[in-house]
């Protein structure tokens, strides 16, 4: 029975995984990114399982020390190979194109011969420094108006409604406090406690 | 093949509980690079653990005699490198991400929550941009010549494979978002 088989396999369809996200971003352009690695991964360890089933114990080539343990074990360590292979690109993925300290270098790399103090590169995340934003109005599309004092940075303006569209945070329209939600809460606690428990300070 | 995963688990586990302890005692100032040791420290136990710590008896260990030992053996240190990968990638999303950050400084308001302004004011983007910048700067990403940021070698690399990323998936980074 198959040894690496299964570590084969979960290679292959990593690589399957990666080509797909990368195809469907061009063709969808999603705005939200974590949906879109959380769907294709969906057909991905159908696909993973499937191939595992159909496909012989040595896939044509392997040699028969390599084919001698347990095969239901071997075909869930694949699995979990494939898992941990998608969780370190999707965050890798998050950790570069959507991290704050990289976008900082390419904005400095987007200066090129040009110099850029601490000052300038403040200015980039500040919205109030464009007189007039586009915004999407509901039911009427994009219209042209002044940046709200809330949504005077790109570090919150699009953060805030997101967490409150994802059920973390909410709004009260009376006050314009912002609190946790029961969700937001026991993630917030949990965050607190590995923080603690990895000695961090504030962070972010 | 069982071994293997079993030795790279409680390696894993082991070395990434002592490296936290150690955080206590005392705290690294470059976290990675304390990980990063942590792992390499690691590495020459995986072999011993591997070849002598006893299976638990829960697991089924039939089977584990006509396989090839080194094949065993690498599948315990490839899995010991995919979880010091998975480690350390959590670790960033718990310690650089601003919304989880967020939602720390909402919890420490209580029920009642705080208006933007007041987060803003406890945790405000000048401080996240000047906080980061220093870090880059410590870690050799960046350098301030003449009051002017500039690539260091490092961080250009690092800004071109972010920037074939953000083309190949279309992403857009913090700084271009609405």
């Amino acid at each position: 029975m198959p040894v690496v088989k299964g570590l084969i396999l979960s290679l292959v369809v990593f690589v399957l995984y990666v080509g797909s996200t990368a195809v469907a971003a061009h063709v969808l352009r999603p705005r939200g990114y974590l949906r879109l690695f959380l769907l294709a991964f969906l057909p991905c360890g159908v696909g993973y399982f499937t191939l595992y089933t159909v496909t012989p114990r040595d896939l044509y080539f392997l040699p028969p020390t390599w084919t001698g343990s347990d095969r239901s074990f071997d075909m869930a360590y694949g699995f979990a190979v494939l898992l941990l292979n998608c969780h370190n690109f999707v965050d890798y993925f998050f950790a570069t194109c959507s991290g704050f300290s990289v976008s900082l270098l390419v904005a400095i790399l987007d200066a090129g011969d040009r110099p850029i103090t601490t000052v300038d590169l403040s200015a980039k995340f500040k919205l109030e420094s464009e007189t007039e934003s586009r915004r999407m109005a509901p039911g009427v599309g994009p219209v042209d108006m002044p940046a709200a004092p809330q949504e005077s940075n790109r570090i919150y303006a699009w953060r805030l409604p997101y967490l409150v569209k994802r059920g973390w945070i909410r709004k009260d329209p009376q006050t314009d406090h912002y609190s946790l939600t029961d969700t937001g809460r026991i993630i917030a606690r949990i965050v607190q406690g590995l923080k603690r428990s990895m000695n961090l300070g504030g962070g972010g | 093949m069982k071994q293997g995963v079993f030795a790279a688990m409680v390696v894993s586990l082991v070395w990434i509980f002592l490296q936290n302890l150690l955080m206590f005692v005392r705290p690294a100032e470059n976290r990675f690079k304390s990980m990063l040791t942590g792992y390499i420290l690691s590495l020459p136990f995986v072999f011993p653990v591997y070849r002598w710590l006893p299976m638990p008896g829960f697991v089924d260990a039939s089977g584990a005699a006509t396989e090839s030992p080194c094949l065993g053996l690498f599948h315990a240190y490839f899995f010991h490198l995919l979880l010091f990968f998975c480690y350390v990638e959590c670790f960033y999303h718990i310690e650089r991400s601003v919304s989880l950050r967020l939602l720390v400084e909402l919890l420490k308001q209580g029920d009642a929550g705080a208006p933007l302004q007041e987060i803003q004011g406890r945790y405000p983007v000048e401080g996240m941009i000047q906080q980061r910048l220093e870090v880059l700067r410590d870690r050799g990403f960046i350098e301030l010549r003449n009051d002017s940021w500039h690539l260091r070698f490092k961080g250009e690399l690092l800004a071109r494979v972010t920037i074939t990323m953000s083309w190949l998936f279309q992403a857009k980074g913090q700084h271009e978002r609405r």
